[in-house]
């Protein structure tokens, strides 16, 4: 009898041991989801001639999802069957969210001819209960009760379209994510996969300085108060837009902070290939929970130096261990700078046909704007060379965000052949008290100050401006507004003093006197001889006039 | 007796010309008429109260160069010497001026280019309302383009008519060497 009760034990155990090893493939066969090994075949033969390895671009590694093939079902959808591949996916801390990423394929015939991973991000919604479904209905403008965004890469994980749901119906808004890291007291911010998305910077880094609620139309829920450098915040956005097609607001919302060092305190979470590193955190979410409180984490300085006590200012990382008590701009060193940007070759085209324009019949003052793609970068936006149609004047359009590039100053030409006039100076104080800039916070303020240069191009050689005291400039900017007219006499004045003085000299030698003489205590000016790149920055000598700086 | 009237006419005129000042050589450069103003030195000149202006030429200028009169309460300052000058200096001079000033067609003129038949002149006007003052700028260049003689007339806004036609005597009486 004993022996017949364990036998019959046995039996029980092994057929719930083989039902609990088949659950998938029984849940597969209940629900109509069997995974045809013709159709996983021809999915991985598409997978492998597709998906490619991509080299790391500016220090951002490409993020390669691996399918976990064994993990794999069918969705029928319209008639057709899908195979979804789930793949990596990371912990989600915000409990409002579920976020779920798959590979899609679909086939044409008996091959697979389309690929895609497709992202779910469900606000408030069961999206494992309903996942199916989802996935059925992807491509459609309605999903019942779903609220959330789609957002659809390629095989590679390159963006192509995202679809925002409410109540059930897409709307225009897109969705996207984007990740934020602190590097070194530079907040960097990575958009979905690696170049898609449209997200306002200066919104997000606003938020991320600690202005936590709606800057303009920029609203971040959930935005640390301080960013830590060992740790990678992931924010889920949407964008609103207006009939045109113009973004209007952005509502960007953190889901997850993964921190790598001990003691940051990441959450649990499913976290299924994430290993650890920032690089491998950075390939996705899944739809656990958990929080990212716990103890405290460590303070590193700009340097990176546990506890350190060096800032980032507008020349860069000083205090602390680097040796650096105070920002100075030693015309000597940075004369190097001015050149190498001078000689660049964009640069350069651009500077010479500036001032072709600027002295063709009409004259005219020409110019451009000078605008990097990317602050933390050395890359210039390609920008069109335009005039204000006026002999005298020319106004540079200041951005600072990620579509219409941070501007870092201008060039223009001078059809009469002066010196930079106190226009030129004096607009680079301006962008300090834009809002775009204020919203970039202090790294971006750091940034700007770091680059800001104003090159004038004329017959009788080149010229650039850069700030040596930006409060100073400030002060002469606020004196230049409150009375241009004055301003103007000003300088005019003091360059007819010079030519009183030395009744040969020519104008273009008493304007650089002028500028020198009243914004010299603000500014280091640089000039290149006509049609040359190599810079050399003048000063005033001590008969009082405008000579060439002696550099060791 | 017309030893006498010879001696009357030349003495009288040496006597006019001495007493009244009214031309006289500066440098090498030219001979200018004064009409009546007294040389001064830019120490005495800084009491006057068109001086008091701080776009007032005594100061800022910097170098001791030039001569300074005074006519009327008006500053008269006056410099030039010999150099080789392009053919459109003075052009180049009003279009820099122009630029500087951010002159648009359509503004007021400040400047005046008048061809003599001996030399061309530069006259460019600057007000400054703050300080109720102004300034008139005079670059004239010999035909040859081997000499050039410059000026500031400073005076106050009120005396803008007077002024203009000090300058306006002062050019015309220009005489190269």
């Amino acid at each position: 009898m004993k022996k017949r009760s364990l036998l019959l034990a046995t039996i029980v155990f092994s057929l719930a041991l083989l039902v609990f090893a088949c659950r998938r493939d029984l849940n597969n066969f209940i629900n109509d989801q069997e995974v045809p090994s013709s159709f996983l075949e021809s999915a991985k033969i598409y997978h492998g001639i597709n998906a490619k390895d991509f080299r790391p671009t500016d220090g951002t590694e490409f993020i390669k999802l691996r399918p976990l093939w064994r993990d794999s079902w069918t969705v029928k959808s319209g008639g057709n069957q899908l195979l979804i591949v789930p793949t990596i996916e990371n912990h989600v801390s915000n409990r409002d969210y579920k976020i779920r990423r798959v590979f899609i394929f679909s086939k044409n015939g008996n091959e697979v001819k389309e690929g895609k991973i497709v992202e779910f991000v469900a606000v408030r919604y069961d999206l494992d209960e309903h996942l199916n479904e989802i996935i059925s209905n992807y491509k459609q403008n309605s999903i019942k009760n779903f609220n959330g965004s789609i957002i659809t890469y390629d095989i590679n994980y390159f963006p192509e379209s995202s679809a925002v749901f409410e109540n059930g119906n897409k709307t225009n808004k897109q969705a996207g994510f984007v990740k934020a890291v602190n590097l070194r007291g530079n907040i960097r911010l990575t958009t979905s996969s690696r170049d898609g998305g449209k997200i306002s910077s200066a919104g997000l880094l606003s938020a991320l300085s600690g202005k936590r609620d709606a800057i303009g139309a920029f609203i971040c829920n959930g935005c640390p108060t301080k960013m830590e450098p060992n740790c990678l915040y992931t924010f889920s956005y949407t964008n609103y837009y207006d009939s045109k097609g113009n973004i209007t607001d952005t509502v960007c919302e953190l889901v997850s902070v993964i921190c790598t060092n001990t003691g940051s305190g990441s959450g649990s979470g499913s976290g299924s290939g994430s290993s650890g590193g920032m690089s491998a955190s950075m390939s996705g979410f899944s739809g656990g929970t958990g929080s990212y409180g716990g103890n405290p984490p460590p303070s590193y300085d700009c340097t990176g130096t546990l506890n350190g006590s060096a800032t980032m200012s507008e020349c860069g990382c000083i205090g602390g261990t680097t040796g650096i008590t105070a920002c100075s701009k030693d015309p000597c060193k940075e004369k190097v700078l001015v050149t190498q940007k001078a000689t660049r070759s964009d640069l350069k085209l651009q500077n010479a046909d500036i001032l072709v324009k600027s002295t063709t019949a009409p004259l005219k003052e020409y110019g451009a704007n000078q605008k990097l793609l990317d602050p933390t970068k050395n890359t210039y936006k390609a920008e069109t060379i335009y005039t204000d149609n006026a002999t005298s004047t020319f106004g540079p359009e200041f951005s600072w965000n990620n579509t219409d590039g941070y501007w870092v100053g201008a060039s223009h030409g001078h059809p009469g052949g002066t010196g930079p006039s106190p226009s030129d100076a004096v607009w680079l104080a301006r962008p300090l008290a834009s809002s775009e800039l204020a919203t970039a916070g202090a790294t971006g303020m750091a940034q700007y100050k770091a680059m800001a240069s104003s090159t004038t191009m004329t017959v009788n050689g080149n010229y650039v401006i850069t700030v040596k005291d930006w409060p100073a400039l400030v002060t002469l900017k606020n004196s230049f507004d409150s009375n241009p007219t004055a301003a103007r006499n000003a300088y005019v004045n003091k360059a007819n003093d010079y030519k009183a003085a030395h009744p040969s000299a020519s104008d273009h030698e008493a304007s650089v006197y002028a500028l020198m003489k009243l914004y010299g205590s603000a500014i280091n000016l640089y000039k290149a001889a006509a049609g040359t790149t190599t810079y050399t920055p003048l000063k005033l000598t001590t008969t009082d006039m405008v000579g060439d700086l002696a550099c060791p | 007796m017309k030893i006498k009237i010879i001696f009357c006419i030349a003495f009288g005129t040496l006597f006019s010309n001495l007493a009244m000042g009214q031309e006289t050589a500066f440098k090498n450069i030219a001979v200018v008429n004064f009409d009546g103003a007294k040389r001064t030195d830019i120490t005495k000149s800084k009491n006057l109260k068109i001086a008091k202006s701080k776009y007032s030429l005594v100061n800022s200028l910097e170098s001791n160069v030039g001569e300074f009169y005074e006519k009327n309460g008006m500053l008269l300052f006056l410099n030039g010497e010999s150099a080789e000058l392009e053919n459109n200096h003075l052009e180049q001079l009003e279009k820099g001026f122009k630029e500087m000033k951010g002159w648009r067609p359509g503004d007021p003129e400040f400047t005046k280019l008048e061809t003599f038949s001996q030399y061309k002149v530069l006259v460019m006007n600057l007000e400054f309302e703050d300080q109720g003052t102004g300034k008139y700028s005079f670059f004239a260049v010999s035909k040859n383009n081997k000499k050039i003689l410059n000026g500031v007339l400073e005076y106050e806004l009120t005396d803008k008519a007077k002024a203009s036609q000090i300058i306006e005597k002062f050019i015309k009486g220009i005489k190269f060497k």
